[in-house]
């Protein structure tokens, strides 16, 4: 498979709240910065499902979505708001049971260029 | 310290019903730029019985099945010290707005690392639809902060 490639702007505290209300998460840690100042932490961040999500759309962008069979990320840093990411998936080698045809691809999003912030990967057969 | 006696714990099966309505919201807020995600006419026109739910929906199912998120009460954790650390999808057929999605959960695993610094508690959710095809399977990695 040819390399995947996707970068989203800046993100903005109003994506946030978009994706809280469309995703059900309505966990205030991204949404009421007094709540993340309890919580520790400077400002809002994102949620993790959000670059999640970008990921997801950058392969269903470019392969049919039933072609994907497995979908799995560690979440290694936090998002900030104003972040750019930049996500990629390049192939990789199959895992011992990978079924002949699919491809394995290496899933990362980095964020402000040098920050890795979620590595994963994905198992595609595009004959499904 | 977290208490393992939590594993194997089953939470109530839980149905919810895929809202048209937040597909589209869910596909604004992520930008997605193909129609069958958020345009029924398009989405019927590739052959599908309505909007298609993104490949990370199913977490989203999860959080309106059980809210607030499953494990908080269960363990008497506080959220502002919880983290999504893992997440897995492994898909078994797509899911469509109006279908109603069966979701049975566990927690599967409970463990601490870094002399207990750190917790881990791991969920597992199994989704049929509403012809009770299985869907999907998914797992769900908290990351609790302790001490």
């Amino acid at each position: 498979m040819k390399p995947l490639q996707l970068d989203i702007a800046a993100i903005s505290r109003s994506t946030l709240a978009l994706f809280a209300g469309g995703s059900n998460d309505h966990n205030p840690i991204h949404l009421d910065v007094d709540v993340a100042r309890a919580g520790g932490h400077d400002e809002v961040f994102a949620q993790g499902m959000l670059t999640m999500a970008y990921l997801g759309r950058m392969m269903t962008d470019s392969v049919p979505q039933d072609a994907i069979q497995t979908f799995s990320v560690r979440f290694v840093d936090i998002v900030h708001v104003g972040d750019e990411l930049s996500c990629s998936g390049t192939s990789t080698t199959p895992e011992a049971g990978d079924p002949p045809g699919s491809a394995r691809l290496r899933l990362q999003v980095m964020a402000g260029g040098d920050r890795t912030v979620l590595a994963g990967h994905a198992l595609v057969h595009p004959d499904n | 310290m977290l208490d393992t006696r939590f594993i194997g714990h089953e939470f109530p099966e839980a149905v919810v019903e895929i809202d048209k309505g937040l597909l589209r919201l869910f596909a604004k807020a992520t930008g997605q730029t193909h129609p069958i995600h958020f345009d029924e006419a398009a989405a019927q026109a590739a052959g599908h019985r309505s909007i298609v739910a993104p490949l990370t929906y199913g977490f989203s199912l999860l959080l309106a099945a059980h809210d607030p998120f499953p494990i908080l009460p269960l363990m008497k954790l506080d959220q502002r010290r919880c983290l999504h650390g893992e997440q897995s999808f492994t898909y078994r057929g797509l899911m469509f707005a109006g279908d109603r999605i069966r979701l049975r959960t566990r927690v599967s695993d409970v463990y601490e690392k870094a002399n207990g610094r750190l917790g881990f508690v791991v969920m597992q959710t199994c989704c049929l639809n509403q012809l009770d095809e299985p869907v999907l399977d998914m797992s769900i990695t908290t990351v609790v902060r302790q001490g």
